[in-house]
């Protein structure tokens, strides 16, 4: 996240969209954020060379009446490179999983892959076939679903999330999800759900007020008073957050995600983008 | 002043410390209790003195329960936080999570029984300042408490101001009444009132200043005492405030002494006034003074239970801290009250006493300092009211102790649990959990043979085991086999609640009368005046004795006279086979993970059962008998519970296991100091280092107590050179000291005891005289020299 001078932060939100209409399924999302939060939206299309910028601008002309107001930027060169660089004067990125190609054969599209793996602002991801539901209604954040693995970093990672939940007065509720196969995560600070439960009776309610007083501490901020709900489940975690979100009906899931995401790596994050009803915000996890 | 930040490698791998090392916001409350002071009469988290919001301060007094939530349960009430230590240079707060730290720790002192923080810290315009403090909560007078504050200014010369007080925290107010008290000379003060039952808390504090080690006085300060609220206060606070100008290089101290009383001490007078006259022998309580005697009462105490490993030196500090806590939670601890599960270092289990004091503390006590012992129990003596209580409730007859207990005896055990999945789940324990007064049975025979006391087992022990003898034969019914079976109970593996037959209980169960049939040859034939009273009082005749001789005899007990292997209970071996292996690794207990229905149709266990009635009764099986069921029951046990490694760990040393039995003993040492398992922040689990302890003592030197003597079988792991302790036996004081291939005893009493190094095969007897050394060396087995 860029910090002005006088330590603002940055008041944009980047709208990558490759003139697919895939991609323009973000828009309705970023207005309402961009509305709710008072951002500005910026447009920035990317392509690989000339004739295929002329191309997009005939089609953004179709959506004359939906950007106007918007910055609409046109650039060349490789569209995650220069969406990354655009990023670093943003505060979020909201675009589509998949982008032109719409190869619905992977879970992510590269470029929104390589996006997310390079971003260090939350990026909010719309996949082409969510629920209709969501595009025609009056979107609004009403009811947010954390997962949360129990180590601060990851909490951290988030707190950019919450500085945008906490304007909408959303509902906050975090999800645990107990594993099993799993070694319990080496960071300092950790709070899984308790290995060892001698009274159950007293175990739990301490566990949840310990759970909630860590990681609510971390996430408010600079905020006070929000209010989080937690609970816990066990289980495969994509699945477990895509049953929730799906019997609770979020309106958005916001989880933080360390490592690559290479073939094979970081499944739980991409099945439930690839799944969820409703649009999912990630935020990378530093490295430290 | 001495910093051990100025040689911190040296002290890193010093065991007598203990220390936590910069600030990890999110371990913020594990680390309050860990370093949390206590005396067993009252218990004080280690809270940041400037509170930050990680931080939950917490003062807890034994015994101090009221029902403060609304529900109908009672829980420890907190009290004032008398730690808060507040600091500005000029007019910038020093506060660790906005201030630029150089370095910042906090450690136990295992030499003085302290807590220290020492830290220094750069501020927003460069000002540096070298800060310690320390803390103590006095094992020599229960009422006393003490804290320390040392700047010194290291590069600048600006006012320095310091608020040290008594805070009031985040109390209800429709329940809890403060008063504050400044008038005093030479101190302040705090009431703390529960408005429903006129129980109370007084804390007041007196400094001293300090200028490069000489004492100024107040009239030559900028010195105030007051009240406030709001602020740096998160409830009200009265405090001392110094305000000086501080020259670059100069030491600056106040000390701070603090005495803390209840209602229960003033007896009928005012709790105010009592106070005031402690206050007014402000020599007696000076910080110096009582920080010496306090010192001189831990070493007192820590050498004579101090266990020696070589080998390890992260072993030893583990040890170190687990003798340490079992130290400062029961010295002061009983006769009204009891230890909590979570000590008084937290409000985790609402400070309830569970059978963890009585299976997992009391053995520690009795072999180290058995009056603790004997005060814990007298506890369960004054609660026998509450017990019989809880006996006629249920309809059965004589006394049934509380699964969870407060002050008064009464049940405690919530009855329901919203689980954070959103499930609500029935807990049975306050109903079926029967065997918790068979456990405080065994613990007053245990304590009785170990000490001999009979005046404690004459006049007060005697009538709760008689009164449990009457509990037990009420549970048991005849069956058409001809045995006696105790139905619809849960054992130690509450993952099978409601069970009938379980090992654990029926084996306690004949225990128990088989004790209360001895109680009642020794007062017939010695104390025939207590015979007759206990007989009137407990209604106890001639023909029930005959019947717990019955019971006892034709208990039903589950085991296999041809393989030796106990069934958990009846029904267990028909249950569904899991390999937990294949669960491996998971960061939840396995009733989570499989879920409760299909954890209950399984033969996963939650902690030892059939194994912990083993444990308990080892001088009646033999180690081959053990083993037959460890090797069955071990890998069905998915220790759910920190009450489990430990025991595993005793029973995998006594079956040869050596590395296993080190592999459970790390287990359990990390339970409250593992850095990633957040298990600590409501309390230390004071039985899981009760249990640090058993698995030295009866594990790793194969210690089986009998009547007649002492029986040891050493296994060391191979992490390990050397063992050496004292043990307490028949009020005789042996050292053991054990290696590998070698075990000397002496007797530092003055009456010889037995003891051998051969349990199964008939034990002969060795006569330990006093001050002899006795040396024996492992060959195939083990001779003495």
């Amino acid at each position: 996240m860029v910090i002005d001078k006088e330590g603002k932060s940055s008041n944009v939100v980047l709208l990558p969209i490759d003139g697919s209409s895939t991609s323009f399924r973000a828009l309705s999302f970023a207005k309402k954020i961009a509305e709710k939060l008072g951002l500005k939206i910026k447009v920035i299309h990317v392509s690989e060379n000339e004739a295929e910028s002329s191309e997009t601008a005939r089609k953004f002309m179709m959506h004359k009446y939906e950007l106007a107001g918007y910055v609409i930027t046109s650039r060349c060169g490789i569209p995650s490179e220069v969406i990354i660089e655009e990023s670093r004067q943003s505060r979020y990125i909201i675009m589509s999983s998949h982008g032109a190609t719409c190869d619905m054969s992977k879970l992510i599209g590269n470029t929104t892959l390589k996006v997310l793996e390079n971003a260090d602002i939350p990026v909010l991801i719309i996949r082409p076939n969510i629920e209709q539901f969501w595009l025609e209604e009056d979107w609004k954040l009403n009811k947010v679903l954390i997962p949360l693995n129990g180590t601060p970093g990851a909490a951290k990672a988030l707190v950019p999330v919450i500085e945008m939940i906490a304007k909408t007065h959303a509902e906050i509720d975090l999800l645990h999800i107990a594993t099993q196969g799993k070694a319990h995560p080496a960071e300092a600070g950790t709070l899984t759900s308790p290995y060892y439960v001698d009274y159950p009776q007293h175990e739990w309610p301490q566990w949840t007020q310990e759970f909630l007083k860590r990681f609510s501490t971390i996430l408010e901020a600079n905020h006070n008073n929000l209010n989080f709900n937690l609970s816990l489940s066990m289980g495969d975690p994509a699945q477990e957050i895509l049953t929730v979100a799906k019997q609770n009906k979020y309106d958005l899931i916001a989880m933080a995600w360390h490592g690559k995401l290479g073939s094979l790596r970081a499944e739980t994050l991409k099945t439930v983008v690839f799944n969820a009803d409703c649009p999912v915000l990630l935020v990378r996890v530093p490295e430290v | 002043m001495l910093f051990i930040a100025d040689a911190i490698d040296q002290f890193r791998n010093n065991p007598l410390y203990l220390i936590k090392e910069g600030f990890i916001p999110e371990h913020e409350r594990e680390i309050e209790t860990l370093l949390a002071m206590c005396n067993g009469y009252l218990g004080t988290r280690d809270s940041l003195g400037e509170v930050t919001k990680f931080s939950d301060p917490g003062t807890y007094i034994a015994g101090l329960y009221e029902n403060i939530s609304g529900d109908q349960y009672n829980e420890l009430v907190k009290a004032p936080n008398w730690t808060r230590q507040i600091i500005y240079i000029d007019d910038e707060l020093i506060e660790i999570s906005k201030t630029n730290i150089i370095y910042h720790l906090r450690y136990i002192d295992f030499t003085r029984c302290t807590i220290s923080r020492e830290w220094k810290v750069i501020d927003s315009i460069g000002r540096i300042t070298s800060l310690k403090a320390e803390k103590f909560v006095s094992l020599h007078d229960k009422h006393q408490a003490g804290k320390s504050l040392y700047i010194r200014p290291e590069n600048y010369c600006a006012n320095i101001k310091v608020i040290s007080g008594i805070d009031s925290g985040k109390v209800n107010d429709d329940k809890i009444e403060i008063n504050s008290h400044i008038d005093y000379t030479s101190g302040i003060a705090m009431q703390m009132r529960v408005k429903s039952s006129n129980k109370a808390v007084f804390m007041g504090q007196s400094s001293n200043f300090y200028l490069d080690g000489t004492v100024i006085n107040k009239e030559g300060l900028s010195y105030e005492a007051a009240v406030c609220h709001g602020d740096q206060a998160l409830g009200i606070m009265v405090h001392e405030e110094w305000v000086w100008p501080a020259k670059i290089g100069q030491e600056y101290e106040i000390k701070t002494s603090v005495g803390i009383y209840t209602h229960a001490d003033a007896q009928n007078a005012d709790v105010k006034e009592v106070a005031k006259q402690y206050f007014s022998h402000s020599d007696d309580c000076s910080f110096d003074k009582s920080l010496d005697l306090h010192i001189s009462s831990w070493n007192e105490l820590f050498n004579n239970s101090r266990v020696y490993v070589e080998g390890s030196i992260k072993n030893q500090r583990e040890i170190n801290f687990s003798i340490y806590q079992l130290i400062i939670s029961g010295q002061f601890s009983g006769i009204n009250s009891s230890i909590p599960a979570r000590t008084l270092s937290g409000s985790a289990y609402k400070g309830h006493v569970f059978w963890d004091t009585e299976i997992y503390l009391t053995p520690f006590y009795t072999y180290t300092n058995p009056e603790i012992t004997k005060n814990l129990l007298m506890y369960r003596y004054n609660t026998l009211e509450g017990a019989r209580h809880n006996a006629n409730k249920e309809g059965f007859d004589g006394a049934s102790y509380a699964w969870e207990s407060t002050d008064n005896g009464y049940e405690m055990t919530p009855h329901f649990i919203f689980m954070p999945n959103g499930e609500v789940i029935r807990i049975f324990s306050g109903k079926a959990e029967n065997h918790i007064s068979m456990d405080i049975v065994y613990a007053i025979w245990k304590y009785y043979i170990a000490t001999e006391d009979v005046d404690f087992l004459v006049n007060y022990g005697s009538e709760i085991i008689f009164e449990t003898a009457k509990f037990v034969m009420s549970l048991t019914n005849k069956g058409k086999d001809g045995k006696y079976h105790i139905r619809s109970v849960i054992g130690p593996d509450e993952y099978h609640e409601v069970v009938d037959d379980n090992a654990y209980t029926n084996f306690l169960a004949r225990f128990s009368l088989r004790v209360a049939l001895k109680v009642k040859d020794l007062l017939i034939s010695q104390y025939k005046c207590k015979y007759e009273e206990l007989e009137n009082k407990v209604n106890a005749r001639e023909n029930d004795f005959e019947e717990w001789q019955a019971v006892a005899d034709n208990m039903y007990t589950g085991i296999d006279s041809n393989t030796c292997l106990i069934e958990q209970f009846k029904g267990f071996f028909d249950l569904i086979d899991v390999n937990l292996e294949s669960y491996e690794p998971r960061t939840a207990p396995m009733d989570v993970v499989l879920g409760r229905d299909r954890t209950q149709a399984s033969k996963v266990i939650k902690q030892p059962d059939a194994l912990m009635a083993l444990f308990l009764l080892d001088d009646v099986f033999k180690n081959n008998e053990i083993k037959v069921n460890f090797d069955y029951y071990d890998p069905k046990t998915s220790h759910g519970s920190s009450l489990s490694p430990s025991i595993h760990s005793i029973l995998a040393a006594k079956c040869g296991y050596s590395e296993l039995a080190y592999k459970y003993f790390v287990q359990n040492t990390e339970i409250d100091l593992s850095n990633i398992m957040g298990n600590a922040s409501g309390g230390i689990h004071i039985a899981a280092q009760g249990g640090v302890w058993m698995s030295i003592v009866f594990g790793f030197s194969g210690l089986t107590v009998f009547e007649e003597g002492l029986v040891f079988s050493p296994l060391l792991p191979p992490q390990w050179t050397s063992l050496a302790y004292n043990l307490h036996w028949k009020n005789q004081k042996l050292v053991i000291d054990i290696t590998v291939d070698s075990f000397k005893v002496v007797n530092k009493g003055n009456t010889a005891v037995n003891l051998s190094l051969e349990k199964d095969n008939g034990i002969k007897w060795r006569n330990i005289e006093p001050g002899i050394e006795y040396y024996a060396i492992k060959k195939d087995k083990w001779l003495w020299s």
